[in-house]
């Protein structure tokens, strides 16, 4: 009997403890100032600093040459750098007129989705201003925003073109997918952007890599014909091929072969940003960044306090219900329910879970099922002449054929590529791990006659 | 308004200079007329502030730059004030990123309920929980609909606390149901 009391003792003061821990947290002093040691919680860009970019389309013009015929020209100069007799200049709308359509704007806002998609951002919105086209798009402010909003303003018009005429011998509509491989050999690990090409761009690969191949004439000279390819009218490279590909996928060397895991990541990083944008049908228009702003906390936030005080209102009302209607028990079962809390939220602050508004939901869910459970044995205990024991026992039995939808649900969630479900996945996966330790662990003990 | 889907204006100020937060406010509600109204620091330090309303007009902003000149005795109103307005957030975009994840977790629990209650009756255990979640799903967006509640931050995770909760409350019953019966038969 001596021992129970004593281990219950011992029990609620860890519950205690935990609780402490948790809820006002562990500090020490560092250069005049109180340091936390544990975790910050991570939380979500709805609940935190954002990255809001927004893109307008573009009003630039430019400068075309036509020659004498009325084609259009890069070479409309001569070589003491004046314009060709016969040939003349327009200034031109980078976004033609009649491109300005409805259309055009939804396609580009789809474009923009998929390629932070393809760039494995779990976590934004886009939004579009119907009339103008404005984009505004809201990012977690974290390292990688720089790279995505850096990407969104490319048209993403990938070619290859012949270095001398400048035919387009293949572009993005001959791209089936893009992405980035690497392979790790003697010297280190290579990172390739490889392009994958639909049928009819395999087999104009195959034209291309026979036709443009390292030759020469009779006299010895270079007569190799180049392809340049292009990314937005830029070039990343010109080059030639010693094969023929028949494969249909092109492999280009991004960096150099590295042991460096930061270098490497770096290649992968770039290489997973050009694939994002071959991979995905260029826009019609040209969109610049018109603002590009971190918004911090938002001042007297009062749905998530409201959600927050509702939440704890309710566990409140939990909390006085066992103990009005279980007197002494309900009272020892509403401590170890605290420590459940106090568990609940230090493993989600080890874990690194980001916590959004879902993920709230999921510490409601949480909140609910343990409530279920602790009101469920407390019913036993008292309407039933057995061990706690045999009870517990019983109960988890239940409890786990009740819970495991609910575990189904948390794993599937977890694993989305979206930080608000994966949120609420995570959460209710730590609901329900804390949930069974702390009633072995507590309840079990604190019940104990 | 926070969390609000809805297209919204942004006011970006830059006073170069401390803000007092009351103020601010004080000088928003006048100026647009309401309390409708969300406010949301700059970068870290509070010299720069954003203001979200629904709408505004040329007036309005004039009107709330002279306040904010009076009021920190600013000499140059040029950069003061940058506004843009934010496009609302569609309903299928809200929801698209949901639907994969929900229609892979209800498979697996429909097949998980039908396997482990199939004494209650494959088609009305798996009819139940479906019906139920749908009801229950209708009759929520029913309730935004009448209430007029703007959709925002909180309907998709509240729409989910439905899921879980209606697929809970179900799973307890049929497992007090498949006791029953099991006990039911053991008597037997």
């Amino acid at each position: 009997m001596k021992k129970n009391t004593l281990l219950k003792v011992l029990i609620i003061l860890v519950i205690l403890a935990i609780c402490l821990i948790s809820f006002v947290g562990v500090f020490t002093k560092n250069k005049n100032s109180m340091v936390s040691v544990l975790p910050d919680y991570i939380l979500s860009m709805n609940l935190n600093d954002s990255r809001e970019v927004s893109l307008k389309v573009s009003e630039d013009t430019n400068t075309v040459t036509y020659d004498a015929e009325g084609n259009v020209t890069q070479d409309g100069l001569d070589e003491e750098g004046n314009l060709k007799e016969g040939y003349t200049t327009q200034e031109e709308k980078v976004n033609k007129d009649e491109s300005l359509t409805q259309e055009n704007y939804q396609l580009s806002k789809g474009i923009m989705e998929k390629r932070l998609e393809n760039m494995g951002a779990t976590d934004y919105t886009v939004r579009q201003e119907p009339y103008a086209g404005k984009i505004t798009v809201k990012l977690p402010n974290s390292t990688d925003a720089d790279d995505f909003i850096a990407n969104l303003a490319y048209k993403g018009k990938f070619e290859i073109i012949d270095s001398e005429t400048n035919e387009v011998l293949i572009n993005n509509a001959q791209v089936k997918e893009s992405k980035a491989v690497y392979s790790t050999g003697t010297y280190g690990t290579a990172v390739y952007l490889s392009i994958e090409f639909n049928k009819e761009g395999k087999q104009k690969l195959e034209e291309i890599t026979t036709k443009y191949v390292s030759s020469s004439d009779e006299e010895g000279n270079d007569t190799t014909k180049k392809v340049s390819i292009k990314l937005d009218d830029e070039q990343l490279l010109e080059t030639y091929f010693d094969e023929v590909n028949k494969t249909g996928t092109m492999q280009l060397s991004i960096g150099s072969q590295s042991t460096d895991s930061e270098k490497i990541s770096g290649y992968i990083k770039q290489a997973t940003l050009l694939a994002s944008l071959i991979t995905n049908k260029p826009m019609e228009l040209k969109y610049e960044i018109e603002n590009d702003v971190v918004y911090t906390s938002v001042i007297e936030d009062n749905q998530v306090a409201g959600i927050i005080i509702c939440t704890l209102v309710f566990v409140c009302i939990g909390i006085i219900y066992l103990i009005a209607k279980f007197k002494i028990k309900g009272c020892l079962a509403v401590i170890s329910y605290i420590g459940y809390i106090g568990v609940l939220l230090l493993s989600v602050r080890f874990t690194n879970v980001i916590i959004s508004p879902d993920g709230i939901i999921g510490f409601i869910v949480a909140l609910i099922t343990n409530f279920v459970f602790i009101n469920y044995i407390l019913k036993k205990i008292s309407s039933e002449d057995k061990t706690i024991k045999q009870i517990m026992k019983e109960a988890f039995v239940k409890c786990a054929w009740v819970v495991l939808p609910l575990l189904i649900i948390s794993i599937c969630f977890t694993f989305m590529n979206w930080t608000a479900i994966s949120s609420l996945g995570m959460v209710m996966f730590w609901g329900i791990v804390s949930l069974v330790i702390t009633n072995i662990l507590f309840t079990r003990t604190l019940l104990d006659e | 308004m926070h969390g609000n889907f809805n297209e919204t204006t942004r006011i970006n100020v830059n006073l170069g200079k401390e803000y007092n937060i009351q103020d601010i406010k004080n000088i928003a509600e006048e100026v647009f007329g309401t309390k409708d109204i969300m406010y949301q620091n700059i970068e870290k330090y509070n010299e720069k502030i954003s203001i979200i309303v629904n709408k505004v007009s040329d007036e309005q902003i004039q009107t709330l730059t002279d306040k904010l000149k009076e009021t920190y005795e600013l000499e140059s109103t040029d950069d003061l004030i940058t506004t843009y307005v934010v496009g609302n957030y569609r309903g299928r975009d809200i929801i698209k990123p949901y639907i994969m994840p929900l229609i892979i977790t209800t498979i697996i629990v429909v097949a998980y309920i039908a396997i482990k209650y199939i004494k209650l009756g494959l088609i009305k255990t798996i009819c139940t929980l479906l019906l139920r979640l749908i009801i229950a799903e209708i009759l929520y967006l029913s309730l935004i609909a009448i209430t007029r509640l703007s959709i925002g931050l909180w309907t998709m995770p509240v729409s989910l606390l439905i899921y879980i909760v209606v697929t809970l409350v179900t799973t307890i019953q049929y497992q007090n149901e498949l006791e029953k019966i099991n006990a039911e038969e053991d008597n037997k």
